[in-house]
C-alpha cells in the first residue's frame, strides 16, 4: 500500500511538469490546488493509509503541495491568466462582423527615410555595375581590425570607438569589416558595395548616434589607379545629387588604405556659395576613401603585384538629415510615428 | 596638433597667407579643426605706464592707479602688491573682455566701477587674466621699450594665427607632432626645400648597453623592447622661477599652462620636436630610495606585483596595470613612463638639482596604459604615435642648453644613454612609371625627385625607371612603395590627378536576392498599412524582463553606453513592442510596424566561421486600442498570408508548438513572450522537408499592451528560399464559370486549415477543370457545439462548358468528400 501511494505522489508531480509546459498559472492552480484539485484529492487519501505509514505519506504529500505552489507562483510572476484558445489556422474568428475582419489598414504604411535613401543609393551602384553584399552586425577582431592592417594594440584602433562583448566579439564600427570576406568571395574584377549598420561607442546627442548606416565600396582589378577611384566616386555622387560637382581631396589616415583621403565636394545645397549645411565653407565631406593597402589585398588572397583596388565608406544618416532638414539623428531609430508618418 | 604661423616661421618660410595656408593644409596634410586669429583675444588691450599710485581711502587692500595709455591717463582700482610709478602694465578698457575668459557666456565685458566713491575705468590684469601664466597674485608688469598705447598683442607676440590639425589625420605621422615636423611638411607643400635645424639633426644610431652610469646617475633598462632608448642628465644649481615672457607666450598660444622655467622648457621642447621630456627632483629620487644610494638609480621595469601603486602628478594614487612601463628608483616607481611623472619626485620651488629624462616608449604599451588608467596627456598623444628614438639625445642636449640659459644650471657629468636596439635608416625603391600609372598623375622624374627632396627624403635614380629613396628614421610611416606614392601625390597635389572611369564588361551584374526580397516585402507591407521601424541592436534587462524573456543566451557588451543598451538582441520583438507602446501612449489608436534586422544568440554559433550566426529576421506587429471583435492574431496572420500570396510561397501552415518536431532555438528563446493559447509556428514544406518560416502570436496579458496586440517574427532566409516557386497556370477558359456557396458543418474544434486543405486538394484533383475556393464566413453556434464554414466554390470547364449534370455531380462529390474529415453539408 505504501509503495503504491508514494508512486501516486510522484505520478502527480510528473503530470504537473507535463501540464506546466502547455498551461498557464490559473489553469494549473485549478487543476492541482483548488478544493477539487489533484493535490487536495491526494491529501484526502490519507484516511485510507495504514496508521504506521500515514506520517511518511503526509510528509511527502505536503512537500509536493509546497513544490507545486512554489512553481505556480513563479509561473504566475511571468504570466497572468491566458487568453481563450483560438483556431490558429483560421483567417479570422467565428461570427465576426464583416467590418471587423482582417483587412488592409486604412492608412498606408511608411518607409523609414534611411531605407528609402539606401535603396536609391544601391540602385545607383547597381546601375554602375556593383554587386551588393550585406554587412553582419556581430563580428570578430580579425575582420573588424586585423585583416584590415590594424595590428593588435595599434593606436589607430582608438579612432574607431568600438563596443566589445564579453567574448571579444564586436558590433562592427565600420562596414570595412566585410572587406576581407568580399575579397575572398569574389574574383577580380571585384565591384561590390556593402550597406550595413555600424556601431560607435560614443555618447549620443542630436548629431551623434551610436548606431548608423554606412555604405562601403570595394573595387579591385588590374591597373586600377587613384584616377579611377576619384572618377568612380565622383560619378556616383553626381548621379546621387543629380548635378555636376567640383571635388577636393583631403589627405587622411586609415590603416587599410594607402594612399588614403577624404573626398570633399562643393556643397550641392548651395553650389559652394556657403550655407549652414556646409558650415559656410562651400565644401562638404562626402566620404573617406583610398587605394586598398597591399597587406589587405594579400590577406584577402589577392596578389597586390597583379591587382590594385580602391575602397570607400560613407555614412548615410547625416546625408538623409541634410536632405530632409532633420535636426536630430536619434529620430531615425526612435520608432516615433510623428516622425515616420511624414515619409512615404 | 596645434601650432602658430609665427612658430612655423622659425623653421620655414611661410609664403601663403594664413587663410590660404589653412586651405592648403586641408588638401595636402589633413583636416584643420581650428583656425584662430590670436590677436582677437587681446582686442583693445593696450600697454600703459603707471604714473601715480595711491591707497584706496577706505579699502586698504586696494590701490588707485593712474596709468598713461598714450593718448590719455586713466584711473583704475587694482588689488595685489603695490605698483610703482614707471611700471609697465596692460590696460583693459571698459567694453573689452578679459582674455582668459573669452567666451561671452562665461565672461562679461569690463564695466565702469565705483568703489566707495572712487571710479575705476578698466582693469589692470594679472598674468592669469592675460592667459599667459597661472600667476594671479599681482598685476602683470613687463619691461619693454614700446610706446604707451601699443596693442598688448604686439608685446605678447599674439599677432599670430593658431592652426589645429586633426590628430586623427596624423595618426601615422609621428614626426608631425612637433612643430619642426609640421614645418618640414609645409615647406614641401609650398614647394620649398626644408632643412632640419642643426641642433635637431640626429647623429648615426649606435648600440649602447642596457646599463649605463656616470658619477651621479645609474640607469638600468630592464625593458629594452618597450623602452627603446633612455637618455638622462643631471643638472645642479638650478633656480626654479617664472619663465621669461617669450616662453610663457609660446606655450600659452598652444593652450599649455606655464608652470615654471624647468617644466616650461620640457613642454616647449616637446611641442617643437615631438619628444616628450620629464624633469625629476634629483634629491627626492635619492631620498625616496630605500637602498640609500650614493647616486640616483633609475630602473625601467614593469610592475613587480599586481598590487603595486604609484601616485602621479595629478595627485591620484593608481594601481599599476601590467603593461605600464615604470621609471623607478631601486625600489619604488617614480613615474609612469611616457605618460606622467610621480608626485614623490615632482620639482618644486625648493628644487636645486634635477634629472631631465628624454626617452622613447613603445606606442602600444603607452596606449594600453593610457586607456586603462584613463590618463591622456600631451606626452601620450605623442608617444602613442611612435616617436623616433634617435632624437632623444639631441633634444636632451637642447634641454641642457635652455636650462643653463633660463635656470642658471650647471651640468653634472655626461648624458647617460641606454640604447640597445637602434632604429636604422632604410631605403625604398619605386618604379617611376608605376608611380605615374598608379596615381594617374602626370609628373616628371625630376618633379618626383624634387618633391621628395624638399621634405628631406634624399633620393637618387638607379636607372631610368627606378628611384632609390633614403628613409630617415623619423619617417617610420614610409614602409612600402604605396606610402611613397601617397607622399608624392599629397605634396604635389591631388588636384592634379587625371580622372577617368574604369572600363568594365557589359555583362549584367548579379542582383542581391535578399535585398530585392526586402524591397518587395517592404512594398507589400506598406501597401497593407504597416510602417517600417528601425530600432537598436542593443537591448536591456528591464525590457526583456517585462516580456518574460531572459538574456542568458544574449551576447553582453563589456562597455555598454547604458543598461538599456547592454545586450545584443536575440529577437526583434521586445524592441518593437516597446516602440508600439510608446506610440500608443502618445495617443495613436492603431500601430503596426515591420522591421528587417539581424538577431544573435549564443546557441546558434557557426563553428566554421567561429562566429555567431546572423539571423536575418522580419518582425511584424499590430496593436489597436479600438473596439473590435477581431482577435489581433488574425490581423498579423493576414499580413503574413498576404505576403505569402504576393511572394508566391507554397502553402504555409500554422501549427501548434507541440506539432513541430524540432523548434529552432531562436524561436524557443522568444516563446515565453507569447500567450499559450494564441501563438503558432509558421512553416511550409518543400521537397518533403519542413521549413520553419517563423513564429506568430499574441503577447501575454501582463505586458501592459492592449488586448488587441499581436506580433510575428519571420526568418528571411527561409522566406527567400520559398519565394517565387513555380505557380500553377491554366489557360483562360472561354466557358462560363459555375459558382456555388456551400456551408459545411463540423465539430467545434475542427481547424480551418484541415477543411481548406482538404477542399483545395480535392479541387486540384479536378484539373484541368478550373476551380476557385474562397471562404465566405465562419459561424459558430455556441449551443450546438459545432462550427460552420461557408465557401464559395467556382468551377469552370477548360475544354467545354460544364453541363448542369456535370456540375451537380462535381458539387455532389465535394459534399461527399467532406464527410471524410467529419463534416457535412449544412442544409
Amino acid at each position: 500500500m505504501q509503495k503504491f501511494t508514494i508512486e501516486q505522489i510522484q505520478a502527480v508531480y510528473q503530470q504537473f511538469l507535463e501540464d506546466k509546459k502547455q498551461n498557464g498559472a490559473a489553469s494549473l492552480h485549478k487543476k492541482y490546488l483548488s478544493s477539487k484539485g489533484l493535490v487536495k484529492e491526494l491529501l484526502k487519501q490519507i484516511r485510507n493509509i495504514p496508521q504506521e505509514q500515514r506520517k511518511l505519506f503526509g510528509q511527502e504529500a505536503n512537500i509536493l503541495k509546497q513544490l507545486i505552489e512554489k512553481e505556480i507562483e513563479n509561473l504566475g510572476k511571468t504570466q497572468l491568466q491566458t487568453k481563450t484558445p483560438i483556431d490558429i489556422s483560421a483567417p479570422y474568428n467565428p461570427n465576426i462582423p464583416e467590418n471587423d475582419k482582417p483587412r488592409i489598414l486604412p492608412q498606408n504604411g511608411h518607409k523609414n527615410p534611411l531605407t528609402k535613401e539606401l535603396e536609391n543609393i544601391l540602385n545607383i551602384f547597381q546601375r554602375m555595375g556593383f554587386e551588393i553584399e550585406e554587412c553582419i552586425q556581430l563580428d570578430d577582431d580579425y575582420h573588424m581590425f586585423e585583416s584590415l592592417n590594424f595590428p593588435k594594440g595599434h593606436p589607430a584602433r582608438d579612432n574607431w570607438d568600438t563596443f566589445w562583448t564579453t567574448e571579444h566579439l564586436v558590433p562592427p564600427a565600420h562596414t570595412s569589416t566585410m572587406q576581407n570576406r568580399v575579397l575572398k568571395k569574389y574574383e577580380p574584377p571585384i565591384r561590390v558595395v556593402v550597406p550595413g549598420t555600424v556601431f560607435r561607442n560614443e555618447a549620443t546627442d542630436a548629431t551623434h548616434e551610436h548606431t548608423l548606416f554606412q555604405v562601403e565600396g570595394v573595387y579591385v582589378d588590374k591597373n586600377v589607379s587613384v584616377g579611377h577611384m576619384l572618377a568612380t566616386i565622383k560619378a556616383y555622387l553626381e548621379e546621387f545629387f543629380e548635378k555636376d560637382l567640383k571635388i577636393r581631396i583631403q589627405p587622411a589616415y586609415f590603416p587599410f588604405t594607402e594612399p588614403d583621403m577624404e573626398f570633399m565636394i562643393n556643397c550641392p545645397f548651395c553650389d559652394g556659395i556657403g550655407c549652414s549645411i556646409c558650415g559656410h565653407t562651400g565644401w562638404i565631406e562626402a566620404m573617406g576613401c583610398g587605394m586598398i593597402h597591399p597587406n589587405v589585398l594579400k590577406e584577402g588572397g589577392i596578389n597586390p603585384d597583379e591587382y590594385s583596388g580602391f575602397a570607400w565608406g560613407f555614412g548615410l544618416d547625416r546625408l538623409v538629415m541634410i536632405k530632409n532638414g532633420i535636426k536630430d539623428v536619434r529620430l531615425f531609430r526612435s520608432g516615433n510615428l510623428d516622425f515616420l508618418k511624414q515619409f512615404d | 596638433m596645434k601650432f602658430t604661423i609665427n612658430q612655423l616661421s622659425e623653421y620655414t618660410k611661410v609664403i601663403l597667407k594664413p587663410e590660404e595656408l589653412t586651405n592648403t593644409l586641408r588638401t595636402h596634410l589633413g583636416e584643420v579643426e581650428e583656425f584662430t586669429d590670436l590677436s582677437e583675444k587681446y582686442k583693445d588691450i593696450v600697454l600703459g605706464t603707471v604714473v601715480e599710485v595711491k591707497r584706496h581711502p577706505t579699502k586698504e587692500h586696494l590701490q588707485v592707479v593712474k596709468v598713461n595709455i598714450g593718448n590719455k591717463i586713466v584711473q583704475v582700482i587694482a588689488g595685489g602688491p603695490q605698483l610703482n610709478a614707471g611700471d609697465r602694465v596692460a590696460y583693459i578698457p571698459i567694453g573689452a573682455r578679459i582674455p582668459n575668459n573669452l567666451h561671452p557666456e562665461k565672461g562679461e565685458t569690463i564695466q565702469k566701477m565705483v568703489v566707495d566713491g572712487i571710479e575705476s575705468e578698466g582693469v589692470l590684469p594679472s598674468a592669469k587674466e592675460l592667459d599667459i601664466s597661472e600667476n594671479h597674485t599681482r598685476v602683470w608688469t613687463v619691461s619693454t621699450s614700446e610706446k604707451d598705447g601699443t596693442p598688448i598683442s604686439k608685446i605678447l607676440t599674439m599677432d599670430d594665427y593658431l592652426i589645429d590639425i586633426e590628430n586623427k589625420a596624423l595618426t601615422n605621422r609621428a614626426d608631425c607632432f612637433g612643430i619642426i615636423g609640421i614645418a618640414r611638411d609645409i615647406a614641401g607643400i609650398q614647394g620649398l626645400s626644408f632643412s632640419t635645424p642643426e641642433w635637431f639633426k640626429t647623429t648615426e644610431a649606435k648600440k649602447i648597453e642596457a646599463v649605463q652610469e656616470n658619477t651621479v646617475l645609474r640607469v638600468e633598462n630592464k625593458l629594452p623592447k618597450l623602452c627603446k632608448r633612455y637618455t638622462a642628465v643631471v643638472i645642479d644649481n638650478v633656480k626654479i622661477k617664472e619663465s621669461p615672457l617669450w616662453l610663457q607666450t609660446y606655450l600659452s598660444k598652444l593652450g599649455i599652462r606655464s608652470i615654471n622655467n624647468i617644466v616650461d622648457i620640457t613642454n616647449y621642447l616637446m611641442v617643437v620636436t615631438g619628444q616628450p621630456l620629464h624633469a625629476f627632483d634629483y634629491d627626492k629620487v635619492v631620498k625616496t630610495d630605500p637602498s640609500n644610494p650614493s647616486k640616483a638609480h633609475i630602473i625601467i621595469r614593469s610592475r613587480k606585483e599586481p598590487t603595486e601603486k604609484i601616485t602621479t602628478l595629478d595627485g591620484k594614487e593608481r594601481l599599476i596595470n601590467e603593461e605600464a612601463i615604470l621609471i623607478c628608483n631601486s625600489e619604488n616607481p617614480i613615474a609612469l613612463g611616457g605618460i606622467m611623472g610621480g608626485e614623490s619626485t615632482e620639482i618644486d620651488e625648493n628644487t636645486t638639482k634635477i634629472i631631465i629624462e628624454s626617452a622613447n616608449f613603445d606606442y602600444i604599451a603607452i596606449r594600453k596604459t593610457s586607456n586603462k588608467q584613463g590618463l591622456f596627456t600631451d606626452a601620450v598623444t605623442r608617444f602613442a604615435r611612435g616617436q623616433d628614438p634617435n632624437k632623444c639625445k639631441t633634444v636632451l642636449q637642447k634641454a641642457i642648453e635652455l636650462t643653463q640659459e633660463l635656470a642658471e644650471g650647471t651640468i653634472l657629468d655626461d648624458i647617460v644613454d641606454v640604447y640597445t636596439e637602434p632604429r636604422l635608416p632604410r631605403k625604398l625603391t619605386i618604379s617611376l612609371n608605376r608611380t605615374r600609372e598608379f596615381l594617374a598623375l602626370d609628373i616628371s622624374n625630376e618633379q618626383i625627385q624634387t618633391v621628395l627632396q624638399n621634405v628631406e627624403l634624399k633620393n637618387k635614380l638607379i636607372d631610368e625607371d627606378t628611384l632609390e629613396i633614403d628613409i630617415p628614421t623619423f619617417r617610420n610611416d614610409l614602409q612600402i612603395a604605396e606610402d611613397i606614392y601617397e607622399e608624392i601625390a599629397r605634396l604635389y597635389g591631388y588636384d592634379k590627378i587625371t580622372l577617368s572611369l574604369p572600363q568594365r564588361t557589359i555583362a549584367p551584374t548579379p542582383t542581391n536576392k535578399m535585398i530585392d526580397l526586402k524591397i518587395r516585402v517592404s512594398e507589400i507591407l506598406r501597401g497593407v498599412g504597416v510602417t517600417e521601424l528601425i530600432s537598436y541592436l542593443f537591448v536591456g534587462k528591464d525590457l526583456y524582463d517585462k516580456f518574460g524573456l531572459t538574456l542568458q543566451d544574449a551576447y553582453q557588451l563589456i562597455n555598454p553606453l547604458s543598461p538599456e543598451l547592454e545586450y545584443i538582441r536575440t529577437s526583434l520583438l521586445p524592441s518593437m513592442l516597446e516602440k508600439v507602446q510608446q506610440n500608443l501612449n502618445k495617443g495613436y489608436n492603431t500601430v503596426s510596424f515591420y522591421e528587417f534586422n539581424q538577431v544573435f544568440n549564443k546557441h546558434d554559433f557557426n563553428t566554421q566561421t567561429q562566429l555567431p550566426i546572423p539571423h536575418k529576421h522580419l518582425a511584424l506587429s499590430y496593436s489597436t486600442t479600438n473596439k473590435t471583435k477581431l482577435i489581433a492574431y488574425y490581423q498579423v496572420k493576414f499580413f503574413i498570408d498576404t505576403l505569402a500570396k504576393r511572394l508566391n510561397l507554397p502553402s504555409i501552415q500554422y501549427k501548434n508548438i507541440s506539432e513541430v518536431e524540432e523548434l529552432p532555438y531562436k524561436y524557443q528563446l522568444v516563446l515565453p513572450l507569447f500567450d499559450k493559447n494564441r501563438n503558432a509556428i509558421i512553416s511550409y514544406t518543400l521537397d518533403n522537408q519542413e521549413y520553419i518560416l517563423g513564429i506568430i502570436g499574441e503577447p501575454r496579458a501582463n505586458a501592459q499592451l492592449p488586448e488587441h496586440t499581436a506580433v510575428a517574427e519571420i526568418d528571411l532566409e527561409n522566406l527567400l528560399l520559398a519565394t517565387d516557386l513555380e505557380k500553377y497556370y491554366q489557360d483562360p477558359s472561354k466557358y462560363p464559370p459555375i459558382k456555388r456557396d456551400l456551408c459545411f458543418q463540423f465539430e467545434e474544434n475542427t481547424p480551418y486549415q484541415i477543411v481548406y486543405d482538404h477542399l483545395q486538394s480535392f479541387l486540384n484533383s479536378l484539373r484541368p477543370i478550373y476551380t476557385e475556393l474562397s471562404l465566405k464566413d465562419i459561424y459558430k453556434d455556441p449551443d450546438e457545439k459545432n462550427i460552420q464554414y461557408t465557401f464559395r466554390i467556382t468551377i469552370q470547364g477548360q475544354n467545354k462548358a460544364l453541363t448542369k449534370e456535370e456540375s451537380n455531380q462535381i458539387f455532389g462529390q465535394i459534399i461527399q468528400s467532406i464527410r471524410k474529415i467529419g463534416g457535412k453539408l449544412k442544409e
